[in-house]
């Protein structure tokens, strides 16, 4: 896997969070590790986290990116929050917010219009989630 | 001097300063940031610092072997110190895949628990990158900024596992060094000279087996400046040989007696309170009655002389030219190495910035 050489010493800084009462963890895990792997700066927030845990850890890890996983079901109620959250921070334009898990096309459709930038489905390559990142943190950069 | 550092900031960096004074924590967050992707923290600490904060003794380093359950201990304490009504900012500092430079920063998930809405509390994870020196110069810096910032208590956590982590400890004014029962007989931590800079010693997981040997040979250790073999290792053929350690040797000793030893179960909150006053009482200590070899300013002078020095060699070691033609003159007996030393001395004295 590629290591990301940004400009300036600046690393890409990515949080992983799972949402609502989920607790499998194992995939979150590997993702986690494959982007350590791809020379970025993971911060891993576990299980059962709320939206207002998420955002808050955001903010205060200073992260690009924001990778939430759920796989219960519940993400036409936590995402939206996490948006709206993020909105009142005036973190949206700074940090972009991918999902993976069991999230149904119609609505990821939606969510994506609502601001999330990504949907990882299971099944996505490593490869293809790292590159995707480095690509974006280097559009975000320039 | 400085007017010359501040206006080394852009206008951005300028307003990013003004909501820092304001007290917004994404700005604290930027700043942090800067200042751990490799920015020179001067301009930064010059606009951001308030005189005579920084150098109030407030930063808790910490430290101690991995799986000593130092996050969990953190995630006790951050609650038992907002009820004394302080204000707390957590550092983790979490070692760096030296492969990638990647790192998975876990240590939030046990220390997040209590923080909602409550502004009282920060928590920041640092990948230790870069270079050892690197590393603790941008540390320092990062707690010099968290107390401009406002927070009374900055705990500093890293894993104790090598001289890396340890250097980290640079920025500690009180250092607490976590151990736990059964980890390993032969105590590497000796080894480490862990023990040495520990200002107070929590026995975590105390309510596992081998929790009274362990405390037994602590305090016989440092109630006699010797090491006292662990049970296992009184048949070994080492054990008759008293191995010398001075633990908190007096000069640099912040109490007036031996540190504080306590028992603390993580997981369920058990010693907290005890471990809380005797940090606190340290604390104390250290800002009113100071030792002078322990005074946080004294400490970066050190620290600051320390880096200088490694920065120096550095440059010094680049010059293949210069070195080898040192090295020639030894060889040939045209001078001592003693000579070529002082004559790299003269060199190094004149590379600056």
């Amino acid at each position: 896997m590629t290591v990301t050489e940004a400009p300036s010493g600046q690393k890409i800084r990515i949080l992983l969070a799972k949402l609502g009462l989920d607790g499998h963890d194992r995939g979150i895990k590997v993702v986690a590790r494959a982007l350590r792997d791809a020379g970025m700066e993971v911060i891993y927030t576990g299980l059962r986290q709320t939206p207002e845990a998420v955002v808050r850890a955001a903010a205060e890890e200073d992260v690009q990116f924001i990778g939430i996983s759920l796989l219960s079901g519940a993400h036409m109620t936590l995402v939206p929050k996490v948006l709206e959250l993020m909105k009142k921070e005036g973190l949206d334009k700074e940090i972009d917010v991918f999902l993976g898990g069991i999230i149904p096309n119609e609505d990821a459709e939606v969510l994506m219009q609502q601001g999330v930038v990504k949907v990882f489905g299971p099944g996505t390559p490593l490869e293809q989630t790292a590159e995707f990142i480095q690509d974006r943190f280097k559009t975000k950069a320039a | 001097m400085m007017d010359n550092q501040t206006s080394n900031l852009s206008d951005q960096d300028l307003t990013l300063v003004e909501q820092f004074r304001q007290g917004s924590r994404r700005a604290l967050a930027r700043v942090i940031s800067r200042i751990d992707n490799g920015e020179d923290p001067g301009p930064w600490l010059e606009a951001l610092e308030k005189p005579g904060v920084s150098t109030t003794p407030r930063v808790i380093g910490i430290t101690g072997p991995p799986g000593a359950g130092k996050s969990s201990l953190i995630g006790c304490m951050i609650p038992a110190i907002r009820k004394r009504n302080l204000s707390v900012a957590v550092l983790a500092v979490d070692p760096e895949s030296p492969f990638t430079g990647g790192a998975i920063l876990g240590d939030r998930i046990r220390m997040g628990r209590h923080t909602l809405d409550d502004s009282g509390v920060y928590i920041r994870s640092l990948s230790s990158r870069g270079s050892a020196g690197g590393l603790s110069r941008s540390t320092r810096s990062v707690c010099r900024i968290l107390a401009a910032f406002g927070f009374d208590l900055i705990l500093l956590e890293t894993v104790g596992a090598g001289q890396a982590e340890l250097s980290v400890m640079d920025a500690a004014d009180l250092v607490l060094l976590v151990l736990v029962p059964g980890t390993g007989d032969s105590i590497q931590w000796e080894k480490a000279g862990q023990v040495e800079i520990a200002d107070v010693f929590a026995l975590n997981k105390a309510d596992l087996p081998g929790i009274d040997a362990l405390e037994s040979a602590l305090r016989s250790a440092i109630d006699t400046g010797f090491f006292a073999p662990c049970p296992s290792e009184r048949d070994s053929p080492e054990a008759h040989k008293p191995k010398r350690i001075t633990l908190s040797s007096a000069k640099h000793s912040i109490w007036d007696g031996p540190p504080p030893v306590v028992r603390t179960i993580g997981n369920e909150g058990v010693g907290i309170e005890a471990l809380l006053d005797k940090l606190q009482a340290g604390l104390k200590l250290m800002t009113e009655n100071p030792n002078p070899w322990r005074s946080p300013v004294r400490r970066r002078l050190r620290a600051g002389l320390e880096e200088e020095f490694e920065r120096r060699m550095r440059v010094m070691n680049h010059d293949q030219e210069r070195m080898e033609a040192l090295a020639e003159q030894v060889r040939s007996g045209a001078c001592s190495l003693e000579q070529a030393i002082d004559q790299a001395w003269d060199v190094l004295h004149k590379i600056n910035a």
